[in-house]
């Protein structure tokens, strides 16, 4: 079987330090090329990767590549994956999907008419932590979900970013919300079944003065369940996913995919012992690992993407309706004007 | 059944000798005490049969015995798991090779150096019965219901102490049961079964019956290390067998439990040396990250 032709498109933090180590490992894809606005950031990208091709321009990778990763800012995925898809290229392309639903839903448009596939890389499904969840959850184990509770954040002055296209609304089309929300709002999405029905603004902060939030806290409901998401650049926060539910809770780490709690008091494991801790071999795989095998394994069965448009949609929706009706930020610029 | 000690909840251990031809009229008689008294729960919906692999004729007549008595109980399923037949198992959207078979994960454990490898099953609720012949071991001194226990956490055929004391954590059997065949008898093959609500009263009762004390077997030695376990010898109702010289001696057992505790820490130093050179590949790697990081950040 021939190996997987792949692009890489955008050379910043995240494809250079988690996607293209990644790839290089992968032995049924070859990385045929990579592209970046930064001509000379890309050779060296080319070289240490051992990557023959390198471009600035996206336009040089039709016919080298069977699929891209677009990993640009996030205002410009839906223009550079439209490209490709055109092409009949295949594309996993970095969440957000969009900076909005209408863009989503012109790219979808676009490979439903051109046959190439799409899907976006919410690459914390696939931790094996959470894919194990999912499997628990969905196997009837816990019995129906009640409550789930995800968070991430930290302080982001002290994250290693190649670029401040997160500080640049026209860029990053959102804040944190966009950033790292739209992880937790899908993993929400995707273990309780559907979009929310009902979204409340606890919380966002405009504190860095970015003209973006830096600090959102929703609470959503699910018909009968509910979801919490936290997510902040300004403060430390768990990077942890807990979900309680009729029989049981479990715990999973958002950054250790080897790491999973869970307490079921009928099963077998609990009942004499208590809470159980799961680890995996090898300390798990993680997201990313998770997320290529999948795109590669969906591409060449044909079985389609465990992340689907209807799941993608919902997720972007939810920040957008966050966006429309949370203007009047509660955060620090808000008091201040109060003040 | 007040009079009855087995309706204490302490650990008990009932004992009988019979015909073969009476083992099915033996067992449920057995059986219906056990159900009277309260060691099988019939709160969970099923109750798995865990006949261990190594088990004579005897322990394939009683496990099958159990199974037809005890689906009249009420259980909703009554499934009989043997070591190479798989029973139909499992929730909604769960196959059942999946609730059966080991999962990717292993449960952290204190004694194992990888944890334990876990099935989808033991996610389940359910009443738990263990069936075992009760048989010498070159390693242990004497094999049975802690070792089969063991044996259904792992596929590994070297039982080594620390999967005994992880088994006795995270799954004990409700009713443990051990049966085996004695000599004939007046020309009639007769048998001996004893069960149990504590796996190790039972384990105990078995070596004091072959003539052993506890402490004189590895693995039990090793388990009152782990968990709070009583050594002491269990109330008895009915008559144990006197099965004196079954167990290996132990001259023989310490020589065969320290090579395979030596095996064991090689194996884990074979593991740690391995686990080090991994760690230098990544560092060429890991420099190199980190340069086009800080080429980047400049």
């Amino acid at each position: 079987m021939s190996r997987l032709r792949v692009g890489v498109v955008g050379c910043g933090g995240v494809a250079t330090v988690y996607h293209l180590p990644v790839l290089k490992r992968m032995k049924d894809i070859q990385v045929t090329g990579v592209v970046d606005a930064d001509g000379a950031w890309v050779r060296e990208i080319s070289k240490q990767f051992g990557v023959l091709f390198c471009s600035s321009n996206h336009a040089d990778l039709f016919g080298r590549v069977d699929a891209v990763l677009v990993a640009t800012p996030n205002s410009t995925h839906s223009r550079i994956a439209t490209d490709f898809l055109e092409q009949g290229i295949h594309v996993l392309c970095e969440k957000p999907l969009a900076v909005s639903c209408t863009e989503a839903e012109g790219m979808i448009a676009s490979a439903n008419k051109s046959g190439a596939r799409l899907m976006a890389a919410q690459s914390r499904r696939f931790a094996s932590n959470i894919l194990l969840s999912h499997q628990m959850i969905a196997s009837g184990y816990f019995g129906a979900i009640r409550r789930l509770s995800a968070s991430l954040g930290g302080d982001y002055r002290s994250w290693k970013a190649r670029t401040d296209y997160r500080s640049r609304k026209e860029l990053a089309g959102g804040g944190v919300l966009m950033d790292n929300g739209i992880h937790l709002i899908d993993l929400a999405i995707w273990f309780l079944g559907s979009a929310p029905n009902l979204i409340e603004i606890s919380r966002l902060e405009h504190s860095l003065g970015w003209g973006m939030e830096d600090h959102a806290e929703l609470d959503l409901r699910f018909g009968d369940a509910s979801a919490s998401v936290m997510c902040s650049y300004t403060r430390g926060l768990s990077a942890a996913l807990r979900i309680d539910a009729e029989r049981g809770w479990l715990r999973a780490d958002l950054n250790d995919s080897g790491d999973l709690e869970f307490y079921l008091p009928g099963s077998r494991l609990c009942r004499n012992d208590g809470v159980q801790r799961a680890v995996f071999p090898n300390g798990g795989q993680h997201g990313y690992s998770g997320i290529w095998s999948h795109f590669c394994h969906a591409l060449r069965s044909g079985e389609p993407f465990g992340v689907t448009p209807d799941q993608v949609i919902a997720a972007l929706r939810t920040v957008e309706f966050c966006y429309a009706t949370g203007v009047a930020p509660l955060g620090a610029e808000r008091e201040r004007e109060q003040q | 059944m007040s009079d009855d000690p087995t309706a204490k909840g302490g650990p008990v251990v009932v004992a009988t000798q019979f015909s073969v031809a009476e083992t099915e009229n033996e067992m449920a008689r057995l059986f219906e005490r056990v159900v009277q008294n309260g060691w099988l729960t019939c709160a969970a919906s099923t109750l798995l049969v865990r006949l261990d692999a190594e088990s004579s004729e005897i322990a394939k007549r009683v496990a099958d015995t159990i199974v037809a008595f005890c689906t009249g109980l009420g259980y909703a399923q009554v499934l009989l798991w043997t070591e190479n037949k798989s029973v139909p198992f499992g929730h909604a959207g769960s196959s059942n090779d999946s609730a059966l078979g080991l999962c990717e994960f292993r449960l952290l454990s204190a004694c194992m150096p990888h944890g334990v490898p876990a099935r989808m099953l033991w996610l389940a609720p359910f009443d738990l019965v263990t069936v075992t012949t009760l048989r010498p071991d070159h390693s242990y001194g004497l094999s049975a219901i802690l070792v089969a226990q063991a044996r259904m956490l792992s596929d590994d055929r070297v039982w080594r102490s620390e999967l005994i004391a992880e088994a006795h954590r995270l799954v004990r059997s409700d009713v443990a049961v051990v049966c085996g065949p004695l000599s004939p008898i007046d020309g009639h093959a007769r048998a001996f079964c004893a069960l149990s609500n504590d796996g190790v009263a039972l384990e105990v009762a078995m070596a004091r019956a072959t003539g052993v004390h506890p402490l004189r077997l590895p693995h039990l030695r090793f388990l009152s290390t782990q968990h709070v376990v009583s050594l002491d010898p269990p109330k008895v109702i009915g008559e144990l067998p006197v099965m004196n010289g079954l167990a290996v001696p132990t001259w023989l057992t310490m020589p065969t439990y320290a090579f395979w505790r030596l095996m064991r820490y090689w194996d884990q130093a074979w593991a740690d040396l391995g686990l080090a050179c991994a760690n230098f590949e990544r560092i060429p790697g890991f420099l190199a990250r980190r340069g086009v990081l800080k080429r980047a950040m400049s």
